[in-house]
């Protein structure tokens, strides 16, 4: 569709206008969920889940939180493994591929995630639930070294 | 008919960019965008609710130009802004009366005074859907 306007255009142009709509689109998520997309988040975050995002300051973010943040004209959904004492660096990776490891400036930062919705179901980040996919999240790969050992131990 | 308009805060969500508000309905996905001038009515309008006329009052001085001759584009942009359900118009049953120096604007002098800029909005696309993705 067509912009209207009436009269000449303003300074903020179209494309930059829309990249600031859809952070406010973000924002508003927990009146209207956002999607999510694809396998790296799973078990906990999985295909077509709805998620509501609340605007953060760095300093609110813990670890193990799942942030989403700004990467060229995508959105991004990971988990907090780590950050800088002085939080302007966090260190992020996806649940079900671990092993890589991102870095992103805090100012990339838009928010975190507050509860995924999914078959008209609302799960919080504060519930057992999520802590425990959070925590396994985050000492899986030591489970796993653990498990091999004892297994091949036996 | 005097109305008073307030922002409506369930259906919208703004940011201002280099002076300019960029907003949003999040009930009809449209994004729009706002002149300064525009920005600065929107700005009031997020302080209190107005009518026509008490915006035109207010911001007439700032642009060394009289509340009348202001007023009809002021009114345009507030229709358009409710008609895009970004306000809400309430129709005062006593309309507010204003002191005769707001009414003709109080020109504080070409020195301080902004270029005047009709106020206007531009309505871009509908958004789609938002995504956020674990890749």
């Amino acid at each position: 569709m067509a912009s209207r306007s009436t009269g000449g255009s303003t300074i903020v142009g179209k494309e930059h206008a829309r990249s600031v709509a859809r952070e406010l689109q973000l924002e508003r998520s927990a009146s209207r969920p956002v999607l999510f997309h694809g396998p790296t988040m799973l078990p906990l975050l999985r295909d077509g889940d709805g998620l509501e995002i609340v605007p953060v300051r760095a300093e609110e973010i813990q670890l193990g939180d799942i942030v989403v943040y700004r990467e060229q004209d995508k959105y991004p959904t990971r988990r907090v493994v780590g950050f800088n004492p002085a939080r302007t660096e966090f260190f992020i990776q996806a649940d079900y591929t671990p092993a890589r490891l991102f870095c992103i400036p805090a100012t990339a930062l838009l928010g975190r995630v507050e509860a995924r919705l999914r078959d008209g179901k609302r799960l919080h980040r504060t519930s057992v639930r999520w802590r425990w996919a959070a925590w396994s999240a985050s000492y899986r790969k030591n489970f796993l070294k653990i498990f091999r050992r004892y297994t091949r131990g036996r | 008919m005097n109305l008073q308009y307030s922002i409506d805060q369930n259906n919208s969500a703004w940011r201002i960019v280099d002076g300019e508000a960029v907003l949003i309905n999040a009930e009809t996905t449209f994004y729009y965008g706002l002149n300064s001038t525009a920005t600065r009515i929107w700005m009031l309008l997020l302080e209190e609710d107005l009518t026509g006329a008490e915006i035109s009052g207010r911001i007439a001085p700032d642009f060394n130009k009289t509340s009348a001759e202001i007023s009809q584009s002021v009114d345009a942009l507030l229709q358009e802004l409710a008609q895009e359900k970004l306000l809400t118009g309430k129709e005062l049953s006593n309309p507010p009366v204003l002191a005769e120096d707001i009414l003709n604007g109080r020109p504080s002098g070409p020195i301080s005074a902004s270029a005047w800029d009709t106020p206007r909005i531009t309505r871009y696309d509908t958004l789609e859907s938002l995504v956020v993705c674990g890749e």
